[in-house]
């Protein structure tokens, strides 16, 4: 949120952002300035060339959350038997396309793939029983 | 919210009629597809369900819910049909957990339902029922397995009017467990 504030003469508009656990954003009168936050310190002015090594060294981070979800594993929605597995280890699957069908009390689960990716290992094989949550293939 | 139900003199199957619709982009909550006949129509796994002229077999789209709901929906319809046949034909209908129905030893209907899942989140769930109505007769090999209304009670019965009231008890039974 902006605030005004009058020193003599002179009115600036100050807007002060939290943009991540370490670092603050101050505006003034439309001019950035960053401060470092750490604990137990005063918040230090930082320079153009320490800014940007801690933006950028944050931009990795998200990367590597991003590749982080990108290898994941499908877990079963409920317990059953497998009764068909269309895809095998080395498969590059598209998003929707049909993984596995899982028979529960009657019902027919057709489980599709909820992500674009390489499968790595498929887990259970037709016949077998799988309770809620047990991994069913694992992406790369 | 009303049923649009789309009757077809013969289909492979009314499941893979939905499917159809839905990859269309004309799937709808309560979409009914109601066929006189089936030339493969869907069975457990890769059975077949005998679906010749006189029978009734129908797929309906239910509306979004969770895996849970769908589940109980899938038991109570069978109470939903076995209550139908008790109070409107004054048979005696067992129901063979989770979801077949059986005149003495002999098999009347059956449920099926299908979920689409992606990863865990329930897209769309169809419910699958085959209810022997008019069959007048059954090949050898069902003979000994199957009934129809006709052969209990020697008598033709409206698949129109057995349709609307299952239907109209799928909706209040699904309103109920999803309040």
């Amino acid at each position: 949120m902006k605030k005004r504030i009058k020193i003599g003469n002179q009115i600036y508009e100050i807007e002060i952002l939290k943009i991540q656990e370490n670092l603050l954003k101050v505006v003034v009168n439309e001019k950035e300035f960053y401060f470092s936050l750490r604990e137990n310190e005063d918040p230090q002015l930082l320079s153009k060339e320490e800014i940007e090594k801690i933006i950028s060294f944050s931009k990795e981070n998200v990367l590597k959350e991003k590749k982080k979800v990108l290898n994941k594993v499908l877990k079963s929605p409920l317990s059953g038997q497998v009764s068909e597995v269309f895809v095998r280890e080395g498969d590059c699957v598209k998003i929707n396309q049909k993984l596995l069908t899982i028979i529960s009390m009657k019902m027919e689960n057709e489980i599709l793939s909820e992500i674009e990716g390489k499968i790595k290992e498929v887990k259970v094989k037709k016949g077998q029983i799988v309770a809620k949550d047990d991994i069913l293939i694992v992406f790369e | 919210m009303s049923f649009t139900i789309l009757k077809y003199k013969e289909v492979n199957s009314t499941q893979k009629k939905i499917k159809e619709m839905i990859e269309k982009n004309k799937g709808k909550d309560w979409l009914v597809c109601w066929a006189e006949s089936q030339k493969e129509g869907k069975g457990k796994g890769e059975r077949i369900w005998f679906s010749p002229k006189g029978g009734l077999y129908f797929s309906v789209l239910l509306p979004k819910s969770c895996l849970d709901d769908v589940q109980t929906l899938t038991f109570l319809a069978a109470f939903v049909i076995a209550r139908i046949l008790k109070e409107d034909f004054s048979l005696e209908p067992l129901i063979k957990l989770p979801n077949d129905i059986y005149i003495g030893e002999k098999k009347i209907c059956g449920i099926l339902t299908e979920n689409f899942l992606k990863g865990k989140e329930l897209l769309f769930s169809i419910v699958g029922i085959g209810l022997n109505t008019n069959i007048r007769e059954f090949p050898p090999d069902l003979e000994k397995k199957s009934t129809s209304i006709f052969l209990e009670i020697k008598k033709r019965v409206s698949n129109k009017k057995i349709l609307e009231k299952i239907l109209k008890g799928l909706k209040n039974q699904l309103e109920i467990i999803s309040s």
